[in-house]
């Protein structure tokens, strides 16, 4: 899966950083996923899903924050994101905020994820997805 | 509407670009022109039964951020704005992302009642 910022390629550092009580939320689940692992497994799987990742910006939002802002497509369905991403005061990554849309693209993603996560614990974050 | 205990405004809604548009979560499709989006987003506000803000401020170069948590019909209700601004400081593109996944729905669903038998009902049409 190709991913470029700027006809570069890019990888999110901060993915590397997680605090170890980080939380990550969005609108394509219910719930917040709780913790490094957690939080690193689902990153993952979901960079798995996309197709592609082209960001129009990676860098700096405020004094302790990071975004990005990318399009992407799951499933054929063009997806677009906007990742909130808050640092602790030790510089760690404590709060994820993933946010897709359109609507159709994120119950699309959710669909994708209760596939990719049926059968384990962190399943219960996508279920009940229409 | 508050931020760190005192009133908060969104300037940015009273300097809408004549080609703003509007996208988000809770919806499908994009909203064009100011008045279209500034209907929406005031219809928008009105649904919210509060709004605290954790963050309202600058985001890169030519963006502004605003966090803030709320809730819907009694559902708790997170959400982040991102606005950004063309070269005359005006606002130019809004991204409003409602969350978690429920709330977004619900969210969704108020909106297709308030607007429905209108042209802006197509954005949440479908919800399920």
């Amino acid at each position: 899966m190709a991913s470029t910022y700027l006809g570069k390629p890019y990888y999110p550092a901060w993915l590397d950083n997680l605090a170890d009580d980080v939380t990550g939320e969005g609108p394509a689940w219910d719930g917040a996923i709780q913790g490094a692992a957690n939080v690193h497994e689902v990153v993952v799987a979901a960079k798995e899903i996309y197709e592609f990742q082209e960001f129009h910006y990676a860098g700096p939002c405020g004094e302790n924050n990071f975004l990005e802002d990318y399009t992407s497509s799951v499933r054929g369905v063009s997806l677009r994101v906007i990742v909130l991403v808050v640092f602790n005061d030790e510089g760690k990554a404590q709060r994820l905020v993933v946010n897709h849309r359109p609507r159709s693209s994120v119950l699309e993603l959710s669909r994708a994820m209760l596939e990719r996560f049926a059968g384990t614990p962190l399943a219960t974050h996508w279920e009940g997805t229409p | 509407m508050t931020y760190l205990g005192k009133p908060y405004y969104p300037l940015w809604l009273d300097n809408l670009a004549d080609d703003v548009t509007l996208e988000a979560a809770a919806m499908d499709g994009t909203a064009h022109g100011a008045d279209d989006v500034r209907f929406i987003l005031v219809k928008a506000r009105e649904q919210y039964e509060h709004q605290e803000f954790n963050y309202a401020g600058p985001c890169g170069a030519n963006g502004f951020l605003e966090d803030y948590s709320s809730s819907v019909r009694g559902m708790p209700t997170y959400v982040v704005v991102l606005v950004t601004f063309n070269a005359d400081g005006q606002t130019q593109h809004v991204v409003v992302n409602h969350r978690p996944r429920s709330a977004m729905l619900n969210f969704s669903r108020v909106m297709l009642e308030t607007f429905s038998g209108t042209p802006h009902a197509k954005h949440w049409e479908g919800t399920p």
